[in-house]
């Protein structure tokens, strides 16, 4: 019966993407207790991870997690972040100028107040802000190939992806920190220190803002540049390397 | 004196606009005795952003110190920025 129970649960959050605890139990009408036991079975045998703090919690299955690739409009992203092949990304998406990058944030701002609660979509829009806007400030006039940065709002998939084609962050801070041995230590660097490339101006906040947002909301945060990519998830921060390539930035936010 | 900062926008998110709104309140809203004290009111304030605030703040607090007094206010965004604003300060 328990397992029957467990498989219905996972069945409403696959339908549903992600879902709140308090839809499952209307929708299954059982007992609120016994469904948070299974969640937080299926949590503990690592089948699901959870997202954002009460009242604001959702359910996630754990294969739909970003690194998988599940949104149609993250893969184009993806591939575009690579690439920079231009057929991956549209104009609505991409801002090539700080401007349009601006106008365009501050239009998530109705959505994700809808979706969230207005202190989390105030939270979230800094955030946005914080990682779009340092892709103007450290690679303007030094863009690979495309200029600007892209930003997508994934509704369904409760996404929010930010890109560039810049320098990457380990080519950015080259000046202040030459002896970083790889980009591991550049992600490590930007989000735990105050540094900035940018230097000596005063500088280089953004990046641990967005940490502790982050950490302190319970949301999840994949971050890459060159091959290197910091997660934000479950309340903790790792650095690794990745085999993907993303030579400026690719930032992938779940709320 | 005081400085509403919601008359800068409510949604300030960026070091350049930061910068701007820095000079315009240098030129026009700065008191020029020092020794004044400065009341920043963020009441009104949607977003708040380090990137905006290191531009507008830092500067401020250069000039007045410890003169410069943050009123209290309950925006999240507001909060984590003034927390991380302190910490480069240290």
């Amino acid at each position: 019966m328990k397992s029957d129970t467990k498989a219905k649960i996972l069945t409403i959050i696959k339908q549903n993407g992600s879902i709140r605890a308090h839809d499952i139990i209307a929708q299954l009408n059982l007992n609120s207790t016994g469904i948070f036991r299974h969640l937080r079975d299926l949590k503990e045998q690592g089948i699901i991870y959870k997202v954002g703090s009460p009242p604001q919690v959702r359910y996630f299955l754990k294969n739909d997690n970003i690194q998988d690739k599940n949104s149609v409009v993250l893969q184009n992203i993806w591939r575009w972040a690579q690439s920079g092949d231009s057929l991956s990304v549209n104009n609505d998406q991409l801002c090539p100028a700080r401007d349009v990058f601006q106008a365009r944030s501050v239009r998530l701002l109705p959505v994700l107040k809808k979706e969230s609660n207005e202190g989390l979509s105030f939270l979230l829009l800094a955030v946005v802000g914080e990682i779009g806007n340092n892709s103007f400030d450290h690679n303007l006039g030094n863009w690979i190939d495309v200029s600007g940065a892209v930003l997508v709002h994934d509704e369904k998939n409760r996404i929010i992806i930010l890109a560039d084609r810049g320098q990457g962050v380990r080519k950015t801070i080259s000046k202040v920190r030459p002896n970083l041995k790889n980009d591991e230590e550049a992600l490590l660097v930007v989000f735990t220190e105050i540094i900035s490339g940018r230097a000596p101006e005063q500088r280089g906040n953004g990046l641990k803002f967005t940490k502790k947002v982050m950490l302190e909301n319970n949301l999840v945060l994949t971050y890459f540049s060159g091959n290197a990519i910091c997660e934000i998830f479950n309340g903790k921060m790792e650095i690794k390397h990745s085999d993907t390539l993303i030579p400026g930035m690719l930032a992938i936010i779940k709320y | 004196m005081r400085i509403e900062i919601k008359k800068f926008g409510t949604i300030l998110s960026s070091r350049p606009a930061g910068k701007e709104a820095w000079l315009v309140a240098k030129a026009y809203i700065v008191p020029d005795i020092k020794d004044e004290v400065v009341e920043v009111n963020f009441n009104g304030v949607q977003v708040f952003t380090p990137s905006w605030a290191d531009e507008f703040l830092t500067p401020l607090k250069n000039i007045f110190g410890d003169k410069v007094q943050y009123l209290p206010c309950d925006n999240p965004t507001v909060k984590s920025t003034l927390e991380i604003l302190e910490e480069q300060h240290k």
